[in-house]
C-alpha cells in the first residue's frame, strides 16, 4: 500500500524537491502590518547580562492587542533552525495603543510587564515574535548567513551596554539593517523621543590631553539630536564638572549656540576653568527643557590634570644589540604603583599590557616595559627581573624623524585610558644603540652607551675648561667627550683634525645638548695617531658660540 | 750661487703635510736644511756642519709643544744628520731619535731616514710603545727649476706614528729672488684628504720672507727668517680656520759660516 502511494507520488515529490527553495535560504518575515512589533532589543547589557535583558514591543495601532499565545523565541545564528522559547504571552497581557510592552529580566529599569529570563544570543543572532495565527516577525544582528534569521539584511551588532532600536519606533522598511540601529536602552520609552540632544558617545576630549595645574584646556565633543524634532540655538546649556577625591566642582558651562535639525550633529568646544593636580572624572551634560531621553543627556571623561604617579625616565628606541625596545619608568607619587595596572602606547595610541614582573613600584622606584624581556635580562644581567615587564603587543617606536621634528612618543596610561604620562622624542643625533635618558627635565642621548635601565641617570662630572676627553689614549673601547657650557641647552657638535691640521672625521654630528653633558664614542675607521677633537657649540642667540680643542691619541687604529 | 742654494732648500721644506718630529720652518732648511733632511730625507746642497733647534706649538695647544734639535754635516757629497724630540705631554706625547744619510751635488740628492719613536706614558702607565719607521727621498734641479719626492714612512714597525703621511712630491721655480713652488701630499690613508701646497718667497742674502697656502681645510702661513753672521732664527705662523695658529720657532748655528 505504502510502496504504491510512494510509486504514485514520486513525479510530484521530485518537482517540489527541484522547485522549492530549502528553508534555510528562504526570506524570514518582517513586522507585519499594525500589529505590535518588535521596537527594541537589548540581548548585551554593559556587565553582567543576567536579569538586564529585554525586549520591547510597541503597537502602532489604534486597537488594543492581546497578547495571548505570542511567542518570543530567542535564535542562534550559528546553525539553521536553531530557535529557543523564551517567552509565551498569557490572557493578561495585552499591548494599549501607541503603547509598549517589556519582556525582560528582573533587573531591568523600569520594571517588565513580562518578567523573563531571555538568555539572548550576543549575535550574529536573532529574536523571533510568533502570533497565534503563525504570523511571524524576526529581527535578527550581526553577520548572519542563514537568511531566516533576519528580515532583509540584519541590523549591526550594538556595542556592549547599548540595546538595539528600531528608529523610528514604527519603521518598517522590510530591512533590519535600515530600520535598526544602536541606542542607548530605553525599556518602555520611545526609542526617538520627540525632543533630545544627547553627547556622542566617546567623542569628549581634552586638549591639551594632559594640562598642567590651574593651566588652560579646552574640551571638545560632539552634540548629537536624536530626537524628531529640531532644537534652536540658544535654548540648551552644556554644563561640564568635575569629580575628585576633594568632591564635585563646576568645570564649564555655556549655551549651545547651533540649531541642531534632527539627526544632525555639532562639536562644541568650551574652555575649562583652572583645575588643581589630579585625576578627575569630568561629566559633561547638555541639558534641554522638554528632553524626553534624559539617559543620553551626559558623558563621562576621566582625565589627569598635571604629572601622573609615573613618569618616563628613558626610552631606548633604537637597540643595536638584540635586547628589543624598552622603556623605563620612575614612580615620583608618594604611594606605590601596580605596574601591571598601566598600559604603554606609542603615538598611535596602541595600548600593550605588561606582564611579567612581579613587584608593585615603591616611591621613587624604576620599572622597566620590555618588548623582548628575556632579551633585555639577557643583555642587562645585573638588573632586577621582578621590574622588568614585557609589554603585549609591543607600541614599535620610530626610529627617525617625521616632518614635525619627531620621532614617536612614548605614552603610559592607566587600565581605562586615562593618561599618566608622554615623552615625545626625536631620533636626530641620537647615536644608535644609545637610549634617550631624561636629564634636567628633558631627553637626551644617556650618558652611558648602554643606558641606566633601572637606575637614575649618572650625573655628568664637571668639566674644567668647558670640553674634555678621557681617556685621551683612545682604544677601540672608545672615549668620552664632556662638555660644561653656559647655557642649558646647547648645539654642539665634535670634528677630528690630525696633525696636519686636515679634517678627517665627525664625532658627533651637530645635536642639540644639555649645557652639562657627556657622550661616549667609539673610533671607527680611524688611523692610529693624534687627533684634535674640536667641540664647537652654539646657543639659540646667533653670536654666542664656543670653541674648545683637545688633543687625544688613538691607539690600534686602521692602518 | 749661495742665494739659489738658499731658495732651493726653502723650496724643499715646503712640503703640504704637517709634520710631527723635525719640521722646522722654512728659513732653517733655508739656511742649510738639517730639520728637514731628518724629516723628509731630502739631503741639503751644502756639507758644512750646523746644529739646529725648534721649539713648536701646534695648533695652539700646550700640550702639544715640542722641542727638537738636530746635528747636522757632510763631506764632499756625504750628508748625515742626527736629532732627538719630545712632543707633547705624558699621555698623547712622544719622544723620538732620527739619522738621516745620503748624498747631494749641485744637480740633485738623494737620502734614506730612520725614525725610532718611544710614547710617553703617564707615571704608572704600561711600558710605552715603540715604532719605528723608514723613508727616502730625492730631488734633482735642471736650471733654474727643481722637482723632489719624498716618502718619509715608506717602512713602519711597531706603534704608530702620530701622523701617517703618505708620499710627497712639489716642485719650485727660482727667478730674480723670487721663488714659486708647489706641492702635493698623497692621501695617507682611507678618509685622509689629499692636500695641495702653493707658495711664494722674497730672499735675500740674510733674510726670506714668505707666504704659504694649503687646501683641506684652505689655511695659509707666513714665515721669515734672518742670519747674522753664524747664526740664524726662523719662524712661522701657521693659520687654521677652525683650530688655532701653529707656530715654529728655530735657532740655526753654523761655526764655519753659512756657506755650503
Amino acid at each position: 500500500m505504502r510502496v504504491d502511494f510512494l510509486r504514485r507520488a514520486w513525479p510530484g515529490l521530485l518537482a517540489l524537491t527541484c522547485v522549492a527553495p530549502p528553508v534555510a535560504l528562504a526570506a524570514a518575515p518582517c513586522p507585519p502590518g499594525d500589529r505590535p512589533r518588535i521596537a527594541e532589543v537589548l540581548y548585551d547589557p554593559a556587565g553582567d547580562d543576567a536579569g538586564r535583558e529585554f525586549v520591547e514591543l510597541f503597537h502602532p495601532g489604534a486597537v488594543e492587542v492581546s497578547l495571548a499565545g505570542v511567542k518570543l523565541e530567542s535564535g542562534d545564528g550559528s546553525s539553521a533552525g536553531r530557535w529557543t522559547l523564551r517567552w509565551t504571552g498569557g490572557v493578561a497581557d495585552h499591548v494599549p495603543p501607541r503603547g509598549r510592552f517589556v519582556i525582560g529580566g528582573a533587573r531591568v529599569e523600569p520594571r517588565p510587564d513580562a518578567e523573563s529570563e531571555l538568555s539572548l544570543q550576543n549575535g550574529p543572532d536573532a529574536v523571533r515574535l510568533t502570533w497565534p495565527d503563525g504570523t511571524v516577525e524576526v529581527v535578527g544582528y550581526g553577520a548572519h548567513d542563514f537568511a531566516e534569521y533576519s528580515c532583509g539584511e540584519p541590523a549591526a551588532d550594538a556595542p556592549s551596554g547599548f540595546s538595539l532600536a528600531r528608529v523610528p519606533d514604527d519603521a518598517s522598511s522590510g530591512d533590519n539593517a535600515a530600520d535598526w540601529r544602536p541606542a542607548t536602552p530605553s525599556p518602555g520609552r520611545a526609542n526617538q523621543a520627540a525632543r533630545d540632544l544627547a553627547w556622542v558617545r566617546g567623542s569628549l576630549a581634552l586638549d591639551p590631553e594632559q594640562p598642567p595645574p590651574n593651566g588652560p584646556a579646552l574640551l571638545s565633543g560632539r552634540v548629537t539630536n536624536p530626537g524628531r524634532e529640531g532644537v534652536e540655538g540658544g535654548i540648551a546649556r552644556l554644563i561640564v564638572t568635575r569629580a575628585s577625591a576633594g568632591g564635585d566642582a563646576a568645570w564649564a558651562e555655556a549655551d549651545l549656540v547651533v540649531a541642531l535639525a534632527s539627526g544632525d550633529s555639532a562639536t562644541v568646544v568650551l574652555p575649562l576653568a583652572a583645575a588643581p593636580e589630579g585625576r578627575h572624572a569630568l561629566v559633561a551634560r547638555v541639558a534641554v527643557a522638554g528632553d524626553e531621553a534624559p539617559a543620553n543627556d551626559a558623558d563621562t571623561l576621566s582625565v589627569r590634570i598635571g604629572p601622573g604617579p609615573v613618569e618616563i625616565t628613558e626610552i631606548q628606541f633604537h637597540p643595536a644589540t638584540g635586547e628589543g625596545e624598552w622603556v623605563e619608568l620612575m614612580n615620583r607619587s608618594r604611594e606605590g604603583v601596580d605596574p601591571a595596572r598601566l598600559r604603554l602606547a606609542d603615538r598611535a595610541d596602541r595600548p600593550g599590557r605588561p606582564a611579567g614582573g612581579s613587584r608593585e613600584l615603591a616611591p621613587g622606584g624604576f620599572a622597566l616595559f620590555a618588548q623582548d624581556r628575556a632579551a633585555l635580562l639577557a643583555r642587562y644581567p645585573a638588573i632586577d627581573s621582578a621590574w622588568v615587564w614585557q609589554v603585549s603587543p609591543w607600541p614599535s617606536l620610530n626610529n627617525s624623524d617625521d616632518e614635525t621634528g619627531s620621532a614617536d612618543a612614548a605614552i603610559v596610561r592607566e587600565e581605562d585610558g586615562t593618561r599618566v604620562a608622554r615623552a615625545d622624542y626625536s631620533a636626530k643625533g641620537v647615536p644608535a644603540g644609545v637610549p634617550l635618558e631624561r636629564r634636567d627635565g628633558a631627553f637626551w642621548p644617556a650618558v652611558d652607551a648602554g643606558g641606566s635601565p633601572l637606575a637614575p641617570p649618572p650625573a655628568p662630572r664637571a668639566v674644567p675648561g668647558r670640553f674634555e676627553v678621557a681617556p685621551r689614549r683612545v682604544t677601540s673601547r672608545g672615549a668620552r667627550f664632556a662638555w660644561e657650557l653656559p647655557w642649558p641647552v646647547a648645539r654642539v657638535s665634535v670634528d677630528l683634525y690630525d696633525l696636519s691640521g686636515a679634517r678627517i672625521a665627525t664625532a658627533i654630528p651637530e645635536a642639540e645638548v644639555p649645557g652639562r653633558g657627556e657622550r661616549a664614542w667609539i673610533p671607527e675607521g680611524l688611523a692610529s695617531g693624534l687627533y684634535v677633537a674640536v667641540l664647537r657649540a652654539r646657543a639659540g642667540t646667533p653670536g654666542e658660540v664656543v670653541h674648545a680643542t683637545r688633543a687625544l691619541r688613538i691607539e690600534g687604529g686602521a692602518r | 750661487m749661495r742665494r739659489a742654494a738658499a731658495i732651493v732648500a726653502l723650496a724643499l721644506v715646503s712640503a703640504p703635510a704637517g709634520a710631527q718630529d723635525f719640521a722646522g720652518p722654512a728659513p732653517a732648511a733655508l739656511s742649510r736644511g738639517t730639520l728637514g733632511f731628518l724629516e723628509r730625507a731630502l739631503p741639503p746642497e751644502g756639507s758644512d756642519p750646523r746644529l739646529e733647534t725648534l721649539a713648536t706649538r701646534v695648533h695652539g695647544l700646550s700640550d702639544l709643544d715640542g722641542v727638537s734639535l738636530a746635528l747636522g754635516g757632510g763631506w764632499r757629497a756625504l750628508r748625515v744628520a742626527a736629532g732627538c724630540s719630545r712632543v707633547g705631554v705624558p699621555g698623547i706625547g712622544w719622544e723620538s731619535a732620527g739619522f738621516a744619510a745620503g748624498t747631494a751635488l749641485a744637480t740633485g740628492g738623494a737620502a734614506v731616514r730612520v725614525l725610532v719613536r718611544r710614547d710617553v706614558r703617564e707615571p704608572g702607565a704600561p711600558a710605552p710603545d715603540v715604532g719605528i719607521e723608514a723613508g727616502g727621498g730625492a730631488w734633482v734641479r735642471a736650471g733654474r727649476a727643481r722637482l723632489w719626492a719624498a716618502s718619509p714612512q715608506a717602512a713602519r714597525s711597531g706603534a704608530a706614528p702620530p701622523l701617517l703621511r703618505g708620499l710627497e712630491a712639489g716642485g719650485d721655480f727660482a727667478f730674480a729672488g723670487v721663488t714659486l713652488w708647489i706641492a702635493h701630499a698623497a692621501r695617507a690613508f682611507a678618509g685622509a684628504p689629499r692636500t695641495r701646497t702653493v707658495g711664494v718667497a722674497l730672499t735675500g742674502d740674510a733674510f726670506a720672507l714668505w707666504v704659504e697656502a694649503r687646501d683641506h681645510p684652505r689655511r695659509a702661513g707666513l714665515g721669515l727668517r734672518g742670519q747674522r753672521g753664524p747664526v740664524g732664527i726662523a719662524a712661522v705662523v701657521e693659520s687654521h680656520p677652525v683650530l688655532a695658529e701653529t707656530v715654529r720657532i728655530a735657532v740655526e748655528f753654523a761655526p764655519f759660516g753659512s756657506g755650503r
